[in-house]
Parts: structure tokens; C-alpha cells; sequence
């Protein structure tokens, strides 16, 4: 049906590394409210594999060409996702058709900052966070704005606080799958010319548990930051 | 020569930025008119078309092929005014396939 109104049809998704795609993943989850631990989290994410599965299905599309490209800030043109799809519109001749100032200009004073992503080292206080404001007794749209503002402080706090993210027993079972879908990875994408850093990803999930070897345990501290998070959030919201 | 670019925006992949933009210049584009259609976003002019949608009842989770196509033909069906009869010489197709989380 497309073919019929054009004579060429071309097909662009991105696919993000598959740590780095889990842990905004879970990032996510937390911002919309989740009161699960980042291992559950993390365990039944594994599993999805939606970069891989996006990658075997839409290859098989009938388009004129259909190209992969990989979201991550290294591959990216100017390491933006946004830049980098302007130049894919440029190759096939958008540049030709769009006025270059407003794309310079939205890219310089329009664009919104990027979605503040929650670092690892906070999931677990994040967590406690979500926690502590589903027992709340306020409505819905209080809740929500608490919520957001919570997390809003917590994300920008990254500086000062840091704990372990994941268990021992979670990371070390994540790596053992990590092989297998490594092998996947290079069957399914072997056309693909990603970065190195994309089909890395034990080393991505290493880095991660050797960061968190290096962060002492503090018992209760998760609720006590939670808590001063939620105090934080209700002078400004109240 | 008509060129159809289709975006396909999977999950945590700066799909949103992409949109954003498809906004920016459906709003800041003098030359572009508005399309009157809650259920997608989009723009288009002489030479540029460009369209946002969310296929995200029909696309949530993992596709197997026939409900790709499925999902591709419902979004062509539902834009079928805009796609199929523009006159721009370029279009952009920006298909959300997982729900925003924001």
C-alpha cells in the first residue's frame, strides 16, 4: 500500500545497547511509579530482549532499504539522537526541503532538556520512595506530583548519595545470560556495524557490579534518603 | 520522486525527542499547515510531510510479522488523507510503538 503512493520507502530504527537499555528501563518504571526492587526489575527485563526482537522483526520488512542505527552517545552524530536523525532526513534529501535555521534553531533554544535519568546507585531509594508515597492517604494527582518531585530531587542528588544497586546473585546470573545473547546478537546482526561498546555486554554489566563493589553498604540508609527526598518534594509542592 | 521515510521509535530510544521536533515545526513553520486530527501529530507543506503516530495498542510488546503488518496497515488506513494523497515529495512517518513513560 505505501509502495503504491511512493516510489521510495525506507525504514529507520535505533537500537540501544541492551545494559544501557535495561537500566533506562528501569529507570523508567520507577519514574511512573513501580515498588518493585531493581533486581526484580532487572530479572524479568532481562528477559525482554525488545532491542533484539525489534531488530529480527523489522528487518523483514518489504521497504525500499531498511537501516539499524545505534542509540548510544558514541554513535551518535554530535552524540544526539536528534541531530543524528536530522542527518538520516539530510541524506535523503530533507535538507533540500526544510529550511536549515529552524532545525539549528530548535536543536539550540527549543529543545527540551533530555529525560533525566535516574542513576543506578538510586534505584533502591527510589524504590523506598514509591513506596512511601503509595501509602500516602492524598489523591491521586497529589500523588503523582509528589512523586515526580521526589524523584526529582533524588535524581539530582546522584552527587551525594551512592549505593549498591543490584545483588551479587542477580548480577552473576545476568552474566551468564549475557553470553548467550551475546551469540544471539552477532548470529541475528551480523550485517550491523555497531560500536564495539553494543556487543560488549558483559563488559557494560561488569562495569557496573565492579562500581558497586567499590560503594560500602549502609543498612537503612535507602529510607532515610527516601525520606529526606519525600520532605524535599513537599516544600515545593505543598 | 516521492520518498517515505518511516521512523520506527522502540522503546527508550529518544523516540519522544523526535516528536518533539515533529512539533516544534508543525508550530514554528509558517508555511506548513496543521492537520485537524487528534490522533496523530503532524505537519505538511508543498514539499515536506511529516507525522507522528502512536501504535501503541497495537504494537505493545514483542511483534511477530503479521502483526507488524497489521500495525503498519492500520496506520496507513487511519492517515490514509494524509499519506496516500499528499503531494509533498518527502514525508516522515514517526511510529511510536511503545507507549511514553513520562
Amino acid at each position: 500500500m505505501l509502495h503504491e503512493a511512493y516510489d521510495e520507502v525506507h525504514g529507520l530504527c535505533y537500537i540501544r545497547p541492551h545494559i544501557d537499555h535495561l537500566l533506562a528501563a528501569i529507570s523508567t518504571a520507577y519514574r511512573v511509579g513501580s515498588t518493585q526492587g531493581p533486581d526484580s526489575l532487572l530479572s524479568s527485563m532481562f528477559r525482554c530482549n525488545r532491542g533484539l526482537n525489534a531488530y529480527t522483526t523489522w528487518r523483514e520488512v518489504n521497504a525500499t532499504s531498511f537501516e539499524f542505527r545505534e542509540y548510544s552517545r558514541q554513535a551518535l552524530r554530535d552524540n544526539d539522537i536528534l541531530s543524528d536523525f536530522i542527518g538520516v532526513l539530510e541524506l535523503m534529501g530533507h535538507s533540500r526541503t526544510c529550511a536549515n535555521s529552524e532545525q539549528s534553531r530548535y536543536l539550540k533554544e527549543q529543545r527540551a532538556p533530555d529525560n533525566p535519568s535516574l542513576s543506578p546507585r538510586l534505584f533502591k531509594v527510589a524504590q523506598r520512595v514509591n513506596i512511601s508515597i503509595s501509602k500516602l492517604e492524598i489523591d491521586q494527582r497529589e500523588r503523582l506530583k509528589l512523586r515526580r518531585n521526589a524523584l526529582q530531587v533524588l535524581s539530582l542528588s546522584k552527587d551525594r548519595f551512592g549505593l549498591p544497586t543490584f545483588s551479587e546473585q542477580t548480577v552473576e546470573k545476568c552474566l551468564e545470560q549475557c553470553s548467550t545473547l551475546e551469540e544471539e546478537i552477532l548470529q541475528v546482526a551480523e550485517s550491523l556495524r555497531f560500536s564495539d561498546y553494543f556487543y560488549s555486554i558483559k563488559t557494560q554489566l561488569g562495569k557496573l557490579f565492579e562500581l558497586q563493589c567499590e560503594i560500602p553498604i549502609r543498612p537503612s540508609l535507602e529510607d532515610d534518603l527516601a525520606n529526606a527526598c519525600i520532605s524535599e518534594a513537599h516544600s515545593f509542592t505543598g | 520522486m516521492k520518498k517515505l521515510l518511516l521512523h520506527i521509535g522502540t522503546e527508550k530510544t529518544g523516540s519522544t525527542a523526535i516528536q518533539a521536533y515533529l512539533q516544534f515545526l508543525r508550530e514554528n513553520s509558517s508555511n506548513l499547515k496543521v492537520p485537524d486530527d487528534t490522533k496523530s501529530s503532524g505537519i505538511w507543506g508543498s514539499n515536506f510531510q511529516g507525522l507522528y503516530w502512536w501504535a501503541t495498542e497495537q504494537a505493545r510488546g514483542s511483534f511477530t510479522l503479521p502483526e507488524l503488518h497489521n500495525a503498519i496497515h492500520e496506520l496507513v488506513r487511519s492517515e490514509a488523507s494524509t499519506l496516500l494523497e499528499t503531494t509533498a515529495r518527502f514525508s516522515v512517518f514517526a511510529m511510536n510503538t511503545f507507549p511514553s513513560a513520562q
